[in-house]
C-alpha cells in the first residue's frame, strides 16, 4: 500500500475518533415538558361564606399510576348558588408552580371547560354562567353551581373536561374537541 | 445473478387465454437465432474469443477473431446473455426473439474499471433457477419507471412486501408480516440505522439515488446481521463513475393527488485526473421534493404534506490493487401528520371516529404536529486483491440520525419546541474476504463491529439514553455441485447495552446494561429439474435482542390514544423458519412460487390491559409482553408473454400471523393481496422506442382476521384498485433521448382503506393519483 493511502486511511480513522467523542449519552435527561398535574375547584356562595377548595393532583403527570382522590369532599347546600373557579397547574417541581390557568385565559378562543352533573337531582351549572372568550362563546373559567332549594338530593359528581380547539375551530365551544387536556371528576354530594 | 423483476398489475384475462398459452403446440416460440458481435466499450475493437454463454439453456458459445458469435436455435422468447472477455468485466444481457436478424453488439468493460448505469432497453427479469432463497429485484430501468414518493411505494407490488402507511409522506417495508427492527434496511452495504422501531418513523433514503433494490424474503441474519428476521431490503445506489467524460441526468416527478413537484439532478465524471490522488471518479446528486395535503376520493387530509431537500457525493478510485469509494449523503425531510388522527384520550378517540372527517381546503402548510428527521451518513469502502486468497472489501460508515417530532397537545402547544427530540450516533466497520473458489466452494467470511449512541433532547421522553456495543463473526458458503447449488452459513453475534437512567418523577427507567448472544445459521439447496425448471429450499435459525422502545415505553403513542408500557424483562426473539420456492422459466411463461412457515419464539408484541387514568382521561393500556408466534405464508409471481406483444403478469401473497398460545390473530398482518396486468405494446415510430400501455389490478381481500379486545385492529373491507400506465423504452425529444411516462393510479377514484393504513380509523386511503415522470440523461451513456 503507498503512503498516500496509507494517510488517507489515518486521517479517517482519526475522523471517526473525534465524532466518536460527541455522542456521548452519559447526560442524564429531565423530562420538561408542560404538564397539567393538578385541577383545583373553588366554590364560593353567593352573598358570602366559606368556599369549598377541592383539588384532583396527578403527581406522576403522565405515568401510569392513577391520580389521588379529590383532597376534600364537596358538599353543597340546597337553595345555595355557588360562584365556582377551576384552576389548572403544573406542580412536577414543588419548587416552582406553573398557573396554567392563565395560559388557557389567553388562549381562550382555542379552549372550552366542559361542566357535566351526574347522578345529582336538582343540581346544575347553566351555560349561561359561564364566562366568555373574546368571541362571545363560552370558555368555563368561571362558572356558577345552581341548587335547587326543594330538590336538589342525592350523592353524585361533576365532570370537568378542558377541551382544546387546536385542529379545528372552536365555533360556538358547545361541542367537544378530540383534543381534551384535562377530564376529571369531583364527587359532589348534597347536605 | 437474475432476479424476478417487479411486475406490473393488470386486468383480468379470461382463463381460456392462460389455457392457450400453456397448451397449444402452435404458440410456442418458433426457433430462432442471435448473431452478435462482442466489443470494447470505450474503443469499440473487437473482443476476440469472448465467451458466450447461454443461461436458459446452460450453453456456451465462442466469439471468433472479430467478436462475433452466433447462438443456434433458441426456442425461448427471452434469454439471458453472461458474456465474459479476457481483461473484461463480464456482462449480463437480456436479448429476445425481436432481435433475431440483426447483428447485436455487446459492450465489455475494462476489468480495471466498473460499468454503472441503465442499460438500453433491456429487462434483468431472467429467473435465475439456480438461487434457493426467495428473492426479488427491481432493476435501474423499473426503479425509473415505478419510483413512488417514498421507498415502500416504490417496493408495492413486490409479492411478500407490503407497507404501513401514514399517509403518503410515511411508508415502512413490511416483508412477509414483518417490519421496523424486524427487517433491515442495507444501503450500499451499511445497514441504515434511523429509529427504525417506530411504525411511524420510515427509512430515510432518498428514492432519486436509489439504482437497484434487491428484496431477500425470509430470514437474512447471517450476512446482514440480527434483526433480519422477515426480510431485507438491499438498496444499492449507482458505483462510482468510471467512463470518461461527464454524464449525468435530471428527473422530474409530479404527483397530482398532493400536489406534489419532486426532482433530482446528478452529474458525474469516471476520470477526473487530480494531483496527489490520481485518475477518480466522482459523482454529486442533489434532490428535492415538495408535496402539500393528500386527497381521499371524498374530501383532504388535512396536514399530510411534506419535504425533502437531499444531498450526496461519491468519490471513487479504481486501481490495480482494487479499489476505494468514498461516499456523503444528507437526507433532509419535514412531515406533516394528519390532524385528524392526533387525538387525546379514548373518549376524544371515539368522537373522531363516530365524527369522520372535516372538510378542509388543500394547503402546502406543514402545521404541528409534524416531523422533523435529518440523516448524515459518511462511508468508505474499500475492495482490495488479496492476491491468490481473494478479495477483502472493507466498509466503514458513520450515521447520524436527528429526528424532532412537534406536538399540538398540551396546553403550550403552540411553541416552537420539539416535544421529542433524539440523535442516533452509528458508527459501523465490517470487514468481509470473498475468498478464491476452494474447489466447489465459494463464499465469503468476516466480521462486523458496531458502536451506537441515543440521545434525547426533546421536552418529554420517548426512549432512554443508551449506548450500544455489537460485534459478529460470519461465514457463508455456496457450491454448486451441478445436480444441485447447496448454501450454509452461520454468524454469531454479541451485543452489549447500557441504558441510562431518566430522571423524571413519572418515568420509571434505571441506569441498567445488558449483554446478548446468539447465533444464527442458514442453510438452502436448489436442484435444477429439467432445463427450465428448479425448486429450491432454506431452512434457518435468527434472533433479535428486545429494544429499549419495548423496554423501557411508558407513555401515549403519537397519534393513537393507546398508553404503552415497556417490560424491562423482555428476553430474544428467536425464529427458525422453513421457505421453500419452485421456479420455471420456459418458452413464454416465466415465474415462482413460494411458501413458507416461520415459528418466533419470545414474539415480542402490545397486549391490552386495564386502562391507564391520569388528569387527561382515560386511555387504552397496553403492555409489551412475548409469546410463540407463527407467520405462514404463499407468495407468487409470473410472466406470461401472449402473441402479439401482449404480456400477462401476476403476483400474489397470502399470510397468516397466528399468537401460537392463544390461537388468535397477531396485529399489524397484512391482507391477502393480488395483482394482476396486461401490458400492450404499442405501434413503434421513430421517437419512441418500444412504446407499451398497460392495466393493472390489485385485489385486496378483507382482513378479518384481527385480534379481539382492541379497537385498533378493526377489520377492514376487501378492495380493487385499477392503475393504467402510458410509457416507452426511451423517446427522442431534440435529439435527445430520454425516458417519460405516465400513470394514473386509482384510475376509478374508489374508495377503501387498507389494513395496515395507521389513519384506517378515521380517513380511507388516497384517491387518484396522475403521476408524471420524466428522465433526461446528460452526455455519457444513455
Amino acid at each position: 500500500m503507498t503512503s498516500s493511502k496509507v494517510v488517507r486511511g489515518l486521517s479517517i480513522l482519526a475522523l471517526a475518533g473525534a465524532i466518536a467523542a460527541c455522542d456521548d449519552p452519559t447526560e442524564p435527561i429531565a423530562n420538561e415538558e408542560e404538564l397539567i398535574t393538578d385541577v383545583t375547584i373553588t366554590l364560593t356562595p353567593v352573598g358570602g361564606g366559606a368556599s369549598i377548595v377541592s383539588t384532583i393532583a396527578d403527581p406522576d403527570a403522565d405515568g401510569p399510576t392513577p391520580p389521588n382522590a379529590q383532597t376534600t369532599a364537596i358538599a353543597l347546600d340546597a337553595g345555595v348558588t355557588y360562584n365556582g373557579s377551576i384552576g389548572f397547574f403544573d406542580r412536577s417541581d414543588p419548587a416552582n408552580v406553573d398557573d396554567i390557568t392563565l395560559e388557557v385565559a389567553e388562549e381562550d378562543d382555542e379552549h372550552r371547560v366542559f361542566y357535566t352533573v351526574n347522578g345529582l337531582v336538582g343540581v346544575s351549572v347553566p351555560d349561561g354562567s359561564l364566562d366568555t372568550d373574546v368571541n362571545g362563546a363560552p370558555l368555563g373559567l368561571t362558572f356558577q353551581v345552581v341548587v335547587d332549594a326543594g330538590t336538589a338530593t342525592g350523592t353524585g359528581s361533576i365532570r370537568v373536561v378542558l377541551s382544546h380547539y387546536d385542529d379545528g375551530p372552536k365555533g360556538d365551544g358547545m361541542t367537544p374537541s378530540d383534543e381534551t387536556d384535562v377530564d376529571v371528576t369531583f364527587t359532589v354530594s348534597v347536605n | 445473478m437474475m432476479m424476478p423483476t417487479k411486475l406490473r398489475p393488470g386486468l383480468v384475462p379470461t382463463l381460456l387465454v392462460v389455457l392457450m398459452a400453456w397448451a397449444s403446440p402452435a404458440l410456442a416460440q418458433q426457433p430462432w437465432s442471435l448473431v452478435g458481435r462482442v466489443v470494447d466499450q470505450s474503443t469499440g475493437a473487437p473482443v476476440p474469443a469472448a465467451r458466450v454463454h447461454w443461461v436458459e439453456g446452460d450453453r456456451d458459445v465462442l466469439a471468433n477473431d472479430d467478436g462475433r458469435f452466433v447462438v443456434l436455435d433458441i426456442h425461448h422468447h427471452r434469454v439471458t446473455l453472461l458474456i465474459e472477455g479476457l481483461g473484461y468485466a463480464s456482462g449480463t444481457w437480456e436479448v429476445s426473439a425481436d432481435m433475431a436478424g440483426e447483428l447485436v453488439e455487446f459492450p465489455l468493460t475494462d476489468e480495471a474499471l466498473r460499468l454503472e448505469g441503465i442499460e438500453v432497453g433491456v429487462r434483468q427479469s431472467a429467473i435465475d433457477l439456480r438461487v434457493p432463497q426467495s428473492t426479488s429485484r427491481l432493476t435501474p430501468a423499473e426503479i425509473v419507471r415505478e419510483r413512488g414518493q417514498t421507498l415502500g411505494e416504490t417496493l408495492e407490488g413486490i409479492e411478500g412486501v407490503s407497507i404501513i402507511q401514514y399517509g403518503p409522506s410515511i411508508a415502512k417495508p413490511v416483508i412477509r408480516g414483518l417490519h421496523s427492527q424486524r427487517i433491515v434496511v442495507m444501503t450500499d452495504g451499511v445497514r441504515q440505522e434511523g429509529q427504525q422501531w417506530g411504525t411511524e418513523h420510515a427509512p430515510e433514503i432518498d428514492v432519486f439515488a436509489v439504482n437497484e433494490i434487491q428484496v431477500i424474503r425470509g430470514p437474512g441474519s447471517v450476512l446482514y446481521g440480527s434483526d433480519a428476521l422477515g426480510g431485507v431490503l438491499r438498496i444499492e445506489p449507482a458505483e462510482a463513475p468510471s467512463e470518461s467524460g461527464f454524464a449525468g441526468e435530471t428527473v422530474f416527478n409530479a404527483f397530482s393527488n398532493n400536489r406534489q413537484f419532486s426532482g433530482s439532478a446528478m452529474i458525474e465524471h469516471g476520470s477526473l485526473d487530480l494531483p496527489i490522488f490520481g485518475v477518480l471518479g466522482a459523482r454529486a446528486r442533489v434532490s428535492t421534493r415538495k408535496s402539500g395535503d393528500a386527497r381521499t376520493a371524498s374530501y383532504n387530509l388535512r396536514n399530510t404534506g411534506f419535504t425533502e431537500f437531499n444531498v450526496g457525493l461519491t468519490v471513487g478510485a479504481q486501481r490495480d490493487w482494487g479499489g476505494i469509494e468514498v461516499d456523503y449523503s444528507r437526507f433532509d425531510t419535514e412531515i406533516g401528520l394528519f390532524t385528524g388522527a392526533h387525538v387525546g384520550n379514548f373518549d376524544d378517540l371515539l368522537r373522531a371516529i363516530e365524527d369522520g372527517p372535516t372538510l378542509t381546503d388543500f394547503a402546502y402548510s406543514i402545521d404541528n404536529p409534524r416531523q422533523e428527521v435529518t440523516h448524515d451518513a459518511v462511508r468508505v469502502d474499500s475492495h482490495i486483491h488479496a492476491g491468490g486468497a481473494g478479495t477483502v472489501e472493507t466498509i466503514y460508515a458513520f450515521q447520524l440520525n436527528r429526528r424532532r417530532e412537534f406536538d399540538n397537545h398540551g396546553p403550550l402547544a403552540g411553541q416552537d419546541r420539539a416535544a421529542f427530540g433524539l440523535d442516533l450516533y452509528t458508527h459501523t466497520l465490517e470487514s468481509r474476504l470473498q475468498h478464491q473458489p476452494i474447489g466447489v466452494l465459494e463464499g465469503t467470511t468476516g466480521f462486523s463491529l458496531m458502536r451506537q449512541g441515543n440521545i434525547s433532547n426533546g421536552k418529554g421522553f420517548l426512549i432512554p439514553q443508551y449506548r450500544l456495543y455489537t460485534g459478529a463473526l460470519f461465514l457463508s458458503e455456496e457450491a454448486d455441485l451441478g445436480w444441485a447449488t447447496l448454501s450454509g452459513g452461520a454468524r454469531y453475534e454479541a451485543r452489549w447495552q447500557r441504558v441510562f437512567e431518566v430522571d423524571d418523577v413519572s418515568i420509571n427507567v434505571p441506569d441498567e446494561t445488558r449483554t446478548y448472544g446468539d447465533v444464527a445459521a442458514a442453510f438452502g439447496i436448489s436442484v435444477p429439474l429439467g432445463d427450465s425448471w428448479s425448486i429450491g429450499a432454506t431452512s434457518g435459525r435468527a434472533w433479535r435482542a428486545p429494544n429499549v422502545n419495548e423496554r423501557y415505553s411508558q407513555g401515549v403513542h403519537h397519534g393513537t390514544a393507546q398508553y404503552e408500557i415497556g417490560d424491562a424483562e423482555l428476553g430474544k426473539e428467536r425464529t427458525w423458519s422453513v421457505d421453500a420456492t419452485l421456479r420455471h422459466s420456459g418458452d413464454r411463461v416465466s415465474g415462482q412460487i413460494a411458501a413458507y412457515r416461520n415459528a418466533i419464539s419470545g414474539y415480542i408484541y402490545l397486549e391490552p390491559r386495564a386502562p391507564v387514568l391520569s388528569i387527561r382521561g382515560a386511555y387504552p393500556g397496553f403492555e409489551y409482553a412475548q409469546t410463540d408466534a407463527v407467520v405462514t405464508g404463499l407468495e407468487m409471481s409470473g410472466e406470461i408473454n401472449l402473441m402479439g406483444g401482449v404480456d400477462f403478469t401476476f403476483s400474489g401473497s397470502l399470510l397468516r400471523g397466528t399468537d401460537h398460545i392463544t390461537d388468535a390473530p397477531l396485529y399489524d398482518m397484512p391482507a391477502d393481496r393480488g395483482t394482476m396486468g396486461l401490458r400492450f405494446s404499442l405501434p413503434e415510430a421513430s421517437w419512441v422506442a418500444r412504446p407499451f400501455l398497460s392495466a393493472g389490478l390489485t385485489l385486496v381481500r378483507e382482513q378479518d382476521r384481527v385480534p379481539e379486545g382492541t379497537i385498533y385492529a378493526l377489520p377492514t373491507d376487501g378492495y380493487q384498485v385499477v392503475d393504467l400506465e402510458l410509457g416507452a423504452q426511451s423517446l427522442e425529444v431534440n435529439g435527445r433521448r430520454i425516458n417519460a411516462g405516465l400513470e394514473v393510479r386509482n384510475l376509478f377514484d374508489t374508495s377503501y382503506r387498507d389494513y395496515l393504513s395507521r389513519y384506517k380509523l378515521f380517513v380511507d386511503d388516497l384517491g387518484r393519483d396522475i403521476v408524471i415522470r420524466v428522465r433526461v440523461p446528460l452526455g455519457g451513456a444513455f
